[in-house]
């Protein structure tokens, strides 16, 4: 599992590799800390992410605090066991879902 | 035909003297003794043939006074008779009759040199070593393409074996599938292509075009594994991601560095309405749409160059309505070159397909056929075609029939403290294990979620009693994540219960119940999440929400240290096309 991170314009870019689940905290929370305050809006990449548990949820809850409310964080190409996931948790009221 | 192996007899010193005149005889015999020759005399026509048949010499020098007249073919006899035992033996034809006669004489009757009465025993003795010479350089190259023949045919036999090998895996895997064509040179076969095409449990269709590096057998072996790891993997509903690197790390793990495979998966979702390419250093997959062309390049390593945890798998999504084409194509069939030695190229395949209507893979191999004057079957090349149209409306009975029905069964599990301190993730192997009793693949991901979310909440809060509320504080997820660690490295006894047990609602349709229980203190389960709204901003209880919208029923027991999920599923034989999801 890794994440990966980067600036375009004002939008910060988060790439998930692999299982998203408890293990990737660290990994997680230091890709965003880098962009919190320099991003406008943070874009989380989820093509490459396999798996997404409850844990992951509360990180994406996370960001969303330590981002700030004014700050849009799009969640984008989630497969369909991972969208799964966020429909049920009705994440679509939080965040923006392409 | 060509001739059997025969190993060579070595080279004889014997010369055959076929002359009715005894005093002649003693001259050769006198000359070619002294040099070492053994020497065998036969004075009538009669006796020459019986004589080579017995003990084949390596030079025989006949009187022209002993062939007949009026036939001229003793010596192609003799001959002939010779080739059966051994090697070329050159054949001298001797005689006192003038120059011209003599040669015309050995030319009719196919002799390799001949000697005019009188001569020395110099020249007797340089033209039969200049025979004896040409022979061994005969008996040489012929020993050699013995061999030669003899390694080629085994080779050959092993190719038809292997053929036979190579049919058994890859036939049965491609499957028949509405809206799939295809194409494989016949060449391409031991060349390292691989196409295989797949209908997964859940209606998805896979197809999968590789390409292994190099050529001939070394390329072509490794191909039996990723077939059947492909097909293995597809029948249980493995993801493709997970197929991919599955594949990697087994090519990783047994190709050389120089070799390794380009692949392409395209996977089509009838039920998502959406087509998933995966193109691992693969030439474009390209799909036609209302007369226009999209291309999608290799986002991804090729297989086998990197550890699989290295290797980041991008797939390319398209929303499908069923009037796109995909083609996959391998370089083969861009790099074939006419005789002016140029390529067909991208340009023409383009054209071709765009121009190709109905006709599709057949318009782009006639194509190429004309442009390259048919060298196509000499080359690897492969072409997949896929039309969406036929799979958003695939009928789900085909695949269904080979799922296993409903069935009444039970697995109970106890994973003790030395388990769930080296286990990272028990409920995975769990979860496979219920696909082999009771195949629904398409549930198995919800039912991860919810054996995942139960069995996490048990160990967190039951067996290293840590408290959710943790995440709230600031770093609160660092803290809870470092507590989590010591409490499981602290962790000496224990243990947690998982009962399974399924109940049959109809063919394909039941009711698992989950029940698990752990030798922790439980807790306060009436006063909790009841009013958790899902979108509110708390870090805890998740799980069990998640858990609860996944499962008919959820219920808390004892101190809340037993906890009973109930899982319903089902799946529909048949699919009405018309009907949206």
């Amino acid at each position: 599992m890794s994440v990966e991170g980067q600036l375009v314009g004002n939008t910060a870019i988060l790439y998930i590799k692999g299982r998203f689940d408890i293990a990737s905290y660290e990994a997680f929370n230091q890709a965003y800390a880098e962009f919190i305050g320099r991003a406008k809006q943070f874009q989380i990449d989820l093509s490459m992410a396999t798996f997404m548990d409850s844990s992951a949820l509360g990180m994406l809850l996370l960001l969303r605090e330590k981002a700030g409310e004014s700050t849009d964080i799009e969640l984008v190409n989630a497969n369909d066991d991972v969208a799964m996931i966020l429909q049920i948790a009705q994440f679509h009221q939080l965040f923006t879902i392409r | 035909m060509t001739p059997p192996f025969t190993s060579l007899q070595p080279l004889s010193n014997r010369i055959l003297i076929a002359d009715p005149s005894a005093e002649r005889f003693a001259f050769y015999e006198r000359i070619l003794a002294q040099q070492g020759f053994e020497v065998q005399h036969v004075d009538r026509n009669e006796d020459i043939i019986n004589a080579v048949q017995s003990m084949p010499p390596s030079l025989i020098i006949i009187d022209l006074t002993i062939c007949s007249n009026n036939r001229n073919d003793l010596i192609e006899r003799v001959k002939k008779v010779c080739d059966v035992h051994s090697a070329f033996v050159p054949v001298l034809l001797a005689s006192d009759q003038d120059e011209q006669t003599l040669l015309e004489h050995a030319v009719a009757k196919k002799a390799d040199g001949f000697l005019q009465f009188p001569f020395s025993e110099k020249v007797l003795m340089a033209k039969v070593q200049s025979l004896l010479r040409i022979r061994s350089l005969y008996v040489a190259l012929k020993s050699t393409s013995d061999q030669i023949y003899h390694l080629h045919h085994t080779l050959e036999q092993e190719h038809k074996d292997a053929e036979r090998i190579y049919e058994k895996f890859l036939r049965p895997s491609s499957q028949r599938i509405a809206g799939f064509d295809s194409y494989i040179s016949a060449a391409s076969i031991f060349n390292g292509d691989l196409l295989l095409a797949k209908v997964q449990p859940s209606g998805d269709v896979l197809v999968l075009l590789g390409d292994f590096t190099g050529h001939g057998l070394s390329a072509a072996i490794g191909v039996i594994p990723v077939a059947e790891m492909f097909n293995g993997m597809v029948s249980k509903a493995r993801s493709v991601p997970e197929i991919i690197s599955e594949i990697n790390t087994k090519l990783y793990n047994i190709l050389p560095a120089h070799l390794f495979f380009g692949c392409a998966i395209l996977q089509v979702s009838p039920e998502q309405k959406k087509a998933r390419i995966y193109n691992c250093g693969m030439p474009d997959v390209l799909m036609i749409k209302q007369g226009a062309l999209t291309r999608f390049s290799s986002r991804n390593l090729p297989l086998g160059v990197v550890n699989s945890k290295r290797l980041d798998l991008y797939p390319q999504m398209v929303d499908l309505s069923g009037d796109e084409v995909f083609y996959m194509l391998t370089d083969g069939v861009t790099e074939s070159r006419n005789p002016q030695g140029q390529m067909f190229g991208n340009q023409r395949v383009e054209q071709a397909l765009l121009n190709a209507g109905k006709q599709g893979i057949k318009a782009l191999i006639k194509g190429v056929g004309d442009f390259c004057h048919d060298c196509f079957t000499d080359d690897d090349a492969s072409i997949a075609e896929l039309q969406t149209g036929p799979i958003l409306n695939f009928n789900y009975i085909d695949s269904l029939s080979h799922l296993a029905k409903a069935s009444r069964w039970r697995l109970n599990f106890r994973f003790d403290h030395l388990a769930l301190k080296q286990m990272a993730h028990p409920m995975e192997g769990l979860v496979d294990m219920i696909m082999h009793v009771q195949p629904i693949p398409s549930h198995k991901e919800r039912l991860f979620i919810v054996l995942d979310e139960l069995y996490t909440n048990s160990l967190e809060h039951g067996l290293l009693k840590l408290d959710s509320s943790l995440k709230q504080g600031p770093d609160g997820f660092l803290q809870f994540l470092n507590k989590r660690e010591r409490a499981i490295s602290k962790l000496n006894d224990g243990f947690i219960d998982v009962q399974l047990s399924h109940e049959p609602l109809g063919d394909f349709e039941g009711e698992l119940t989950i029940r698990i229980e752990d030798s922790g203190d439980g807790f306060d389960y009436a006063s909790f999440g009841e009013s958790l709204n899902p979108s509110q901003s708390v870090f805890s209880g998740r799980g069990i929400l998640l858990t609860r919208s996944l499962c008919s029923n959820l219920t808390y027991e004892g101190q809340g240290n037993i906890v009973t999920a109930v899982y319903r599923w089902h799946l529909r034989p048949t699919r009405d096309p018309r009907q949206p999801d």
